[in-house]
């Protein structure tokens, strides 16, 4: 007796397909809102720019060496007493403005360290120079 | 008498697979476009602004000082020149400085300098954000 094969014809389901492409879509999607940058947005001053006249009261100026050590007017400090020290000298001005002075050698870490912990401090008018 | 044919409606479905592929090809591409450049160590920093990816003009700078542009080795003293160029193509963009956290803070100042002559005046130094303390 033969016995009878059932023929099923095999096939790929290509319904969900759609699906998984639609779900790995989002995926991207969402990958590349993640990838925006966070940043110490700066503006430089233009060609044309004034000089600015600013009172001694309201300037202090913070100084780097080649090795990244910090001095406030003068005096070395710790990059933790920074904020403390800036809100401290300018608790009662309004238009406050900082002055760096950094060595061509000091890391570039220890410059945006330093201008994050003045904007910290709510202090965002800044003059960056190098004097080495 | 006229006789109606019933005709059967349907979106084909089959297609759909296709269309979204070619969407998420498009997808990839774009995403991995923007990895182009060098591999640095950001700073970190916690009082930080989000830059962006649209309209940013991206230089890197590595530990040793080597400064890349669009995927190319430049001298600084070139940045000028190709900043013009790009401020005539699109007078509205930031630069976002890619500079790894062991660079000497001269050739930063070097490439500001440059910038400054090109009249792109909005740069951002790109860090990896910390989350914020707020003690006072």
């Amino acid at each position: 007796m033969k016995l009878k094969r059932s023929r099923t014809v095999e096939e790929i389901p290509v319904a969900s397909m759609a699906d998984i492409a639609f779900l790995l879509i989002i995926f991207f999607m969402v990958v590349a809102i993640f990838s925006l940058k966070e940043g110490l947005s700066i503006v430089l001053p233009g060609l044309q720019a004034k000089t600015k006249v600013v009172l001694k009261e309201d300037l202090l100026t913070i100084q780097t060496n080649a090795k990244g050590e910090i001095s406030i007017d003068g005096k070395k400090v710790m990059l933790n007493e920074v904020k403390n020290l800036v809100k401290k000298r300018f608790r009662e001005r309004k238009k406050p403005f900082v002055l760096f002075k950094i060595h061509p050698k000091c890391r570039y870490e220890v410059v945006v360290s330093l201008l994050d912990e003045v904007r910290k401090a709510n202090v965002y008018n800044l003059c960056l120079r190098v004097i080495e | 008498m006229k006789r109606r044919v019933k005709v059967k409606r349907f979106i084909p479905l089959c297609s759909m697979a296709d269309i979204a592929f070619i969407l998420l090809i498009f997808f990839m591409v774009t995403t991995t476009l923007h990895e182009q450049g060098l591999r640095v160590e950001l700073p970190k920093a916690e009082k930080t602004e989000k830059v962006e990816v649209e309209e940013i003009e991206d230089i890197f700078i590595n530990s040793k000082g080597e400064v890349m542009i669009d995927g190319e080795f430049i001298n600084p003293r070139d940045i000028k020149q190709i900043f013009y160029q790009k401020r005539q193509k699109n007078e509205r963009f930031i630069v976002a400085l890619n500079a790894d956290k062991n660079c000497p803070y001269g050739t930063v100042s070097q490439v500001l300098d440059e910038l400054k002559l090109a009249r792109a005046i909005q740069v951002s130094f790109i860090v990896e954000k910390e989350p914020q303390n707020n003690q006072n």
